[in-house]
């Protein structure tokens, strides 16, 4: 068990390294200049803005560099050499797993060593003075973020990872059964997409899966616990739907000598 | 939900035009006129559908009121960075899925193609507009309106076709070259924050920056080009000179009875009591000896390609029991017609003559070289046609074979080559022994450039 996910973690160790080092990258130095044209009050709110385009994209870094693999293992017959070897169920558990930490790693690493360097490294943000009396000062897990920003960066790092995982079992559940590779590396990105369109027509955007990822991007007051709930929820839901409209209502098998 | 009614009409003019335009570039470049189909234009409906998703106001819709963004749409369909990418996408998976484009670089390619064309025309729409002092609606409708005319006029040019065969080639290179018109103008515009102001701001500059991405750009396809050629000719290297090498080992085998019957020749001379005598055993001796006189003109043709397809096609024919009768008086290599171009013609030529043609009949295959041209025909027994009924063969997907979905391409594309190397296609009937033959050859001039 542990060589094989030595085995499958070799595969995709590349791609996932690759991406985890630029996203690291470029967040990390947009954490470090974007926030120059802001009025901030606090360090960690550079952070938020340096990383508010991967919030956007995530769909498409937490796919693409894993699910490739698995489409072409199936595109190329590679599973019918597996299948005499080890069981197809044990095989893909195994491969989840790893694409799961694959993901994880690709989404959360970066916003870590990001906030690390938006907290620590960058000059400190003087807080804005207008001059004249203002509002408080609203956010999302307010006390935390004020008192203990490195805890709310990392606790919320990981969730974003948690995310990353289930959009890319979207997609790995679409390059067990689909044939065509734009549509097992993008749809995760489409439906987030047509989510947030369809949510935000019906007024409901707090529980769109981008707020659950991203819960600064609509106002502090209306994110709840449901906020971080019902989106990814609809995500698992859509995924185990497309899972049944394969293998049951098509009745595609994983493998097909 | 209050929404602003005038506004509303407005924007979704606005994005319908959007989405005509949209759908006019894929269509012309997915699509060929005679494999259009009616349900093509349910992809109209669809690219309006993420037009929309890409211009409705995420943060205002139900706080303001607002549906649609109104800023920043004058060359883009987006105006972020992040709707854009989910443009390209869906037109990506729309071509994939809806115009069942299977293979993955010809969707790529063409998706890319599709962007790059649409914000050309955009462009240069602006620039037009702009010069002529057009603004707010008269712009934003002005620049949707001579975009759709600029690409409904180039699509009874043939600017959509050339485009078509570059994205069915599909390297890399050209993956590269139709993406980075793309990439330039999205670059361009967020680096503008997607303000036409600020972009025509610094016009000047982006223009200089675009026509020397347009230089590399065709440097790089006129290199594929290039390449592409090459590679060409060594698949036809590898595919017919092992021909030939058959045909010259044929030769060689008969080597061995030439020698005997050498010998029987110089032993019955010897033998012979008299002139006459000599003259009936060396006549006798020498019966079948000569060798077939196709055979010869392919193993004196200069260009072994040619002379392995040629050689290909005869062995085709005997099997059906149709005689090909070659005679060959061009030195191919010395034309200016590449012989991969050759290759085509004399392939396309001969197999609808072959197919054309019943048991024991005779094909023939004629050549000749002037000084100022070099001609090839090959001739099938047919009944008499009109020169109408010839030029209409030439035509694209026309065939007077039964299957008709697979046939109609070659004459075409025969046409095509002597298009491009300014040559003339040749058409006629003959007599031969009796019988109507159609002729069909092509005739290239030896002089123009």
């Amino acid at each position: 068990m542990f060589r094989l996910i030595k085995t499958e973690w070799k595969k995709v160790f590349l791609p996932v390294l690759l991406v985890t080092v630029i996203m690291a990258v470029v967040a990390s130095v947009l954490s470090c200049t974007l926030y120059q044209n802001y009025a901030l009050h606090y360090d960690l709110e550079a952070w938020e803005i340096g990383t508010e385009f991967f919030g956007l994209l995530y769909p498409l870094f937490a796919v693409i560099p894993l699910c490739w693999s698995l489409f072409y293992e199936k595109k190329n017959n590679f599973l019918l050499y597996v299948v005499p070897r080890i069981s197809i169920r044990k095989y893909m558990a195994v491969k989840w797993l790893v694409y799961a930490w694959g993901s994880f790693t690709i989404i959360a690493f970066p916003y870590i060593l990001s906030a690390i360097i938006a907290l620590y490294v960058k000059a400190p943000v003087v807080p804005f003075d207008p001059g004249m009396p203002e509002s408080p000062f609203a956010h999302v897990f307010l006390d935390t973020f004020i008192q203990r920003p490195m805890l709310y960066a990392v606790v919320l790092s990981c969730w974003k990872g948690l995310i990353g995982i289930l959009v890319m079992t979207m997609g790995f559940v679409l390059a067990l059964y689909c044939k065509n590779i734009f549509i097992v590396l993008t749809a995760p990105f489409m439906y987030s997409v047509l989510e947030s369109f369809i949510l935000a027509i019906l007024s409901i955007p707090e529980y769109r899966l981008v707020t659950a990822f991203e819960p600064t991007c609509v106002s502090s007051e209306a994110v709840s616990v449901l906020s971080f709930v019902v989106g990814p929820v609809l995500l698992m839901a859509a995924t185990a739907l497309l899972a049944c409209f394969y293998a049951r209502l098509k009745k595609m098998r994983i493998v097909e000598a | 939900m209050v929404t602003n009614m005038p506004d509303i009409v407005i924007n979704i003019l606005q994005l319908c035009l959007d989405a005509a335009v949209l759908t006019l570039c894929c269509l012309a470049l997915f699509r060929e006129r005679y494999t259009l189909q009616k349900s093509d234009i349910l992809l109209f409906p669809l690219i309006l559908m993420s037009c929309v998703v890409a211009r409705t106001d995420y943060v205002a819709v139900g706080q303001e009121g607002r549906l649609f963004m109104q800023k920043g749409f004058e060359i883009s369909l987006s105006n972020n960075i992040f709707t854009s990418c989910f443009l390209i996408i869906a037109v990506l998976m729309l071509a994939s899925m809806f115009l069942k484009i299977q293979d993955g670089k010809t969707a790529f390619c063409g998706t890319m193609m599709v962007f790059s064309v649409y914000f050309l025309t955009r462009f240069f729409s602006v620039i037009f507009l702009t010069l002529c002092g057009a603004n707010d609606i008269v712009m934003q409708f002005g620049v949707r309106l001579l975009a759709f005319i600029l690409i409904a006029v180039l699509i009874f040019t043939s600017v959509f076709y050339h485009l078509r065969q570059l994205i069915q080639a599909g390297s890399f290179l050209v993956c590269i070259t139709t993406a980075s018109i793309t990439v330039f103008f999205v670059t361009v515009l967020s680096l503008a924050s997607f303000e036409t102001d600020k972009f025509v701001t610094h016009l000047p500059m982006i223009v200089i920056l675009l026509l020397a991405l347009m230089l590399i750009d065709s440097i790089l396809l006129f290199l594929n080009w290039r390449w592409e050629q090459e590679r060409k000719q060594i698949r036809m290297i590898e595919q017919y000179v092992p021909v030939v090498e058959e045909l010259i080992s044929q030769v060689r085998a008969r080597q061995h009875e030439f020698n005997n019957r050498l010998l029987a020749i110089e032993v019955a001379v010897s033998s012979a009591a008299t002139l006459e005598e000599a003259q009936n055993s060396i006549s006798e001796l020498t019966k079948g000896l000569a060798i077939n006189s196709g055979e010869s003109a392919l193993l004196s043709c200069d260009s072994k390609i040619i002379s392995g397809v040629i050689f290909g096609k005869m062995k085709q024919a005997e099997m059906i029991g149709i005689q090909l009768d070659a005679e060959l008086h061009i030195l191919f290599r010395k034309t200016r017609v590449p012989e991969t171009a050759w290759v085509e013609i004399i392939g396309i030529l001969l197999d609808n003559a072959v197919e054309a043609s019943g048991k024991g009949d005779t094909v023939y295959l004629r050549s000749r070289q002037g000084k100022q041209h070099s001609e090839v025909c090959v001739s099938n027994p047919y009944p008499a046609m009109s020169n109408m009924e010839f030029m209409s063969l030439f035509k694209k997907g026309l065939t007077t074979k039964a299957e008709q979905a697979s046939h109609g391409y070659g004459l075409y594309n025969v046409l095509r080559i002597v298009e491009r190397y300014h040559g003339k296609v040749i058409t006629r009937n003959e007599q031969i022994e009796g019988s109507n033959y159609v002729v069909f050859g092509v005739v290239f001039y030896n002089n123009q450039a």
